[in-house]
């Protein structure tokens, strides 16, 4: 299965957000670098469905991004994740797995999986108002797999996560990767450099760099910064 | 000894097997409008339905008391019950669940318009349950009096659905409180200036119908506004 982007724009009156983005994804993990203002995000919420871009197509296995056919297999954390501070984690979990048209007792039994996957365990029960901000990532990430997505795009995943954590997550994609498309936003160079096997990078809306990545290089952190080092705030 | 325990310790977890055709195969339910709308009631927040049910015991508490006024008094309350309404319609805003919501199967649209329907279809049933009590313990018909009940109902949605959607948080839920106390407020004003006249003319049916068009004008402009996240 391929995700195909051709001529994504998105612009803001004057500012183009996203400028005439082309790439190919296929199944593995995808690295997504850029500094702040680069238009990851804005690229992320395209590919999501979330945000109408203002020209070009974005297609998985040939089925377009505003159908329900693409929505149905599709895993999205955003950067910042809205919560209902009254749900638990478990209500929240399976109200979410309602809309993505899993039936109650599968939810039921996903949302119990990914509870104890992400560590949450007892926490599930109580209310997400209680929750640490890493918590909240944790359900973050569980909700973006609660219905086992052929396409994982996921925007900063591992902030506000301790060391463990980010490395179990790491695996996690990793794994994921062998029979999904993930794409993975961040600017923890290191979150990206061990598990993706593809780097695209982003300057002023436009994908500057797109091409394999050899996960036993340790150069990335020195390709970033001379790229983006002073940032495009 | 916990037997559970002592297997699972004993032995590894076998890999799945066509797990993942098994969750292909349930991905593709097909969600029927009723299922959708019950989902949706169930998510509503208890305190929504405890308060309309409060709501309903005060109405009824209130016309009980079989004086000629009670009708302005409860209808001057129905914009409270609107605003629970709008509050659970505002939901997803107020907590900045949209871009989640916007990104699932079910479209946004569709799953805002079961969670409306949830609500408003019991607070139409809560409405219609008082508006024969309180005509069979007044003096107005049932009718007229369901019109009383409902116009400030619809007139406060509208009007809250229009705030909630320019104002965010806070913000716009301080507004939606100002829109019913204001729609309140004018009810029973319009009450101590013309309420003879009006209870001789028809005028009631000039207002409900009027109310029944803002509404059906903001829930469209709601919706057309779930397709896509409003960002910049």
């Amino acid at each position: 299965m391929e995700l195909t982007v051709r001529g994504l724009c998105k612009y803001y009156g004057d500012k183009k957000a996203v400028d005439n983005v082309t790439f190919t994804l296929t199944e593995g993990v995808n690295g997504l670098l850029g500094a702040n203002g680069a238009g990851k995000t804005t690229l992320m919420r395209m590919l999501s469905g979330v945000l109408r871009p203002t020209a070009g197509t974005v297609a998985l296995g040939g089925v377009d991004v505003s159908s329900e056919d693409y929505r149905a297999v599709l895993g999205y954390l955003p950067q910042e994740l809205g919560y209902y501070p009254d749900f638990t984690g478990l209500d929240f979990l399976m109200y979410l797995a309602s809309l993505k048209g899993l039936s109650r007792s599968h939810g039921k039994r996903r949302a119990a999986e990914l509870i104890e996957f992400t560590g949450l365990g007892d926490a599930g029960r109580k209310r997400i108002r209680t929750y640490s901000g890493g918590m909240r990532r944790r359900l973050g990430i569980a909700q973006a797999l609660i219905n086992d997505p052929d396409l994982l795009i996921v925007d900063e995943p591992t902030a506000g996560l301790d060391p463990g954590e980010r490395a179990r997550f790491r695996e996690l994609l990793s794994e994921l990767g062998h029979h999904a498309i993930v794409l993975l936003s961040t600017h923890i160079v290191s979150d990206v450099e061990q598990i993706a096997g593809r780097m695209l990078m982003m300057s002023f809306g436009r994908v500057v760099i797109d091409e394999p990545w050899d996960t036993s290089r340790t150069d990335l952190e020195e390709l970033y910064l001379k790229r983006f080092g002073g940032g495009e705030g | 000894m916990d037997i559970k325990k002592e297997l699972k310790n004993a032995f590894p977890v076998p890999p799945p097997v066509g797990k993942r055709e098994f969750l292909r195969a349930h991905r593709r339910r097909e969600l029927s409008v009723m299922t959708l709308i019950l989902t949706e009631a169930g998510y509503v927040r208890l305190r929504t339905w405890f308060g309309s049910l409060a709501f309903l015991a005060a109405m009824l508490a209130v016309a009980s008391g079989g004086e000629p006024e009670a009708i302005w008094v409860v209808s001057s309350l129905t914009p409270v019950l609107a605003l629970m309404a709008v509050a659970e319609c505002g939901r997803s805003r107020r907590y900045g669940t949209v871009e989640l919501e916007l990104a699932c199967r079910t479209p946004r649209r569709t799953a805002l318009l079961a969670r409306m329907i949830a609500v408003g279809a019991a607070h139409l049933c809560i409405l219609a349950l008082a508006a024969p009590a309180l005509s069979a313990w007044g003096e107005t018909g049932v009718m007229r009096t369901g019109a009383r009940l409902l116009t400030p109902y619809l007139l406060t949605s509208s009007l809250g659905l229009e705030l909630t959607r320019r104002c965010n948080g806070r913000e716009g839920a301080i507004l939606g409180f100002a829109a019913a106390v204001t729609v309140c407020t004018l009810g029973l004003w319009i009450h101590s200036l013309w309420g003879e006249a009006l209870e001789r003319s028809r005028l009631w049916a000039v207002f409900l119908i009027l109310a029944l068009i803002l509404s059906a004008i903001e829930a469209v402009r709601t919706f057309r506004e779930t397709e896509v996240l409003t960002w910049s």
